[in-house]
């Protein structure tokens, strides 16, 4: 086996601290958006309909916000493991970011992207609705712990919804459907999302993980070895990449003060920098890999 | 203790030093089952497991004991849990002094209790109350109350599964002692005032 202190183990060191900068930025991005999104760090609440006439994106930033302050919270916890040569727990953290990334990614795209690009835009009105019901319906199943079911749940609605309407003498609206979330459709929005989210699950939050295997699949036996080095930058390369997109989705969110282009710019430019960033320090270090296995050859 | 009735900060004390045991109760866990001691085919599955859990709750002990530091130890908590499940029926009851739980306990808490809304955001499930796995009324004596017997129970449930693996390795009664000390502080954090 060749001697760790021979292979050009640096660049592999070199690809984690750099990656470890690298979304110790974005987690820097991802607040200053939380901030500008609230007013003087708090949320703003809703306390009448004059409210959302007078700024009708107060419920689209409140969600992009809360989903922010989220991910940005566990990508912290993200770079506390990581300074602590703890990958299960750099695992589980990193979880709750992807479901965050991809729900800003989801509710965005489909309220600014896809309606102008896709060729039916009543399709993103839709997914959103479902997508809005769906998280309604399963918190307040699980919040109740199954004591109101879904039937119920949508009956209730359903005629508050009719009665409503009755009253002021509109028509009574389409019966919902509710449809359940499923965990790893949050992480779907995001490229190799529904991959990443199994095999964290799998391997570390679970109990399937091979306990005797490399650490990357959920093994115990080492921490601290070159090959864990890689798997640390490797998991945060991939964090890093889905919190930029999670950023540059979130900065088409209008906020007050006119600004928005400033931050679409300046979250791409991150998206774009990181990635070439990224691809660097990544490519140094795969060599050094594909060198190693070349002196295990001989 | 009467948990309920202690007011938001003394709540967060007891969390604190629950907390703190756990990263001592870490460092003997890596003394006595050192990263370096062979793993082989006869190593039982528990043993790695509680590595597992070793490494969560070296990072509980890193959290903060506020609204956003609950939020990453109820997932580093959930994560315990789920390998505790495995570990708890390898424990002897002998051992599981002060934790009265059946096998099923850590499991069902990490699957069904409040533990996974931290761990699946949403936007409406973020909107609720922090006690609810939300960001709003951080300042909810109740979440502290869940966190202490989270914390607590965790606290007791490592200890044990730490005092068997202790014995079936022979390591000696300097941890024997260790270990001791530390349960009684852990006591006392139950018992006494903050």
């Amino acid at each position: 086996m060749p001697n760790a202190a021979r292979l050009n183990a640096p660049d592999v060191a070199r690809y984690r601290v750099g990656v470890a900068s690298l979304l110790t930025q974005s987690i820097q991005m991802t607040g200053e958006l939380e901030w500008r999104f609230s007013v003087d760090g708090e949320l703003r609440e809703v306390s009448s309909q004059s409210d959302l006439e007078a700024d009708p994106a107060i419920p689209l930033r409140a969600e992009c916000a809360l989903l922010l302050r989220k991910a940005r919270l566990h990508s912290d916890a993200v770079l506390r493991a990581n300074a602590a040569n703890n990958l299960h727990s750099l695992a589980v953290q990193m979880r709750p970011v992807l479901e965050c990334a991809g729900q800003v990614v989801f509710i965005l795209d489909n309220h600014f992207v896809a309606p102008r690009l896709k060729t039916d835009p009543e399709q993103a009105v839709r997914a959103l609705g479902d997508r809005i019901n769906a998280d309604y319906f399963d918190t307040i199943i699980r919040a109740t712990k199954g004591k109101v079911g879904h039937d119920e749940l949508l009956a209730t609605i359903s005629e508050s919804e009719r009665a409503a309407a009755e009253s002021v003498g509109m028509r009574a609206p389409e019966r919902r459907r509710g449809r359940s979330l499923k965990q790893a459709d949050k992480a779907a929005s995001l490229k190799g999302g529904e991959g990443w989210y199994a095999h964290l699950s799998n391997c570390f939050c679970h109990e399937e993980g091979n306990l005797r295997g490399p650490t990357w699949r959920g093994g115990v036996k080492s921490m601290n070895t070159w090959q864990d080095e890689f798997y640390f930058a490797g998991f945060m390369d991939y964090l890093v990449e889905q919190v930029n997109t999670m950023n540059a989705y979130a900065a088409l969110c209008p906020a007050a003060g006119g600004d928005g282009q400033k931050w679409i710019a300046a979250t791409l430019e991150r998206l774009n920098e990181g990635r070439e960033i990224a691809a660097g320090l990544r490519n140094a270090a795969v060599s050094a890999f594909v060198d190693v296995n070349a002196q295990t050859a001989d | 203790m009467n948990a309920a009735a202690e007011g938001v900060a003394q709540k967060r004390i007891r969390c604190g030093k629950f907390r703190d045991l756990l990263r001592e109760f870490a460092h003997v866990h890596v003394r006595i089952d050192t990263q370096d001691r062979a793993i082989n085919a006869d190593t039982p599955d528990w043993m790695l497991r509680l590595r597992k859990v070793r490494l969560h709750v070296s990072a509980i002990s890193e959290c903060d004991v506020d609204g956003d530091g609950m939020h990453s130890m109820a997932t580093e908590i959930r994560a315990s849990y789920r390998q505790m499940h495995a570990v708890w029926p390898c424990v002897p009851a002998a051992h599981r002094i002060m934790v009265e739980i059946d096998c099923g306990w850590w499991d069902d808490e990490a699957r069904n209790g409040m533990l996974a809304r931290y761990d699946h955001p949403t936007p409406v499930s973020l909107m609720l109350p922090l006690t609810n796995g939300g960001f709003d009324e951080p300042s909810d004596a109740m979440s502290y109350v869940r966190l202490v017997v989270w914390l607590g129970t965790l606290v007791f449930g490592y200890a044990a599964a730490i005092g068997y693996l202790a014995e079936i390795l022979k390591v000696g009664r300097d941890f024997d002692s260790q270990l001791t000390e530390l349960l009684e502080r852990s006591a006392r954090v139950v018992q006494g005032p903050t």
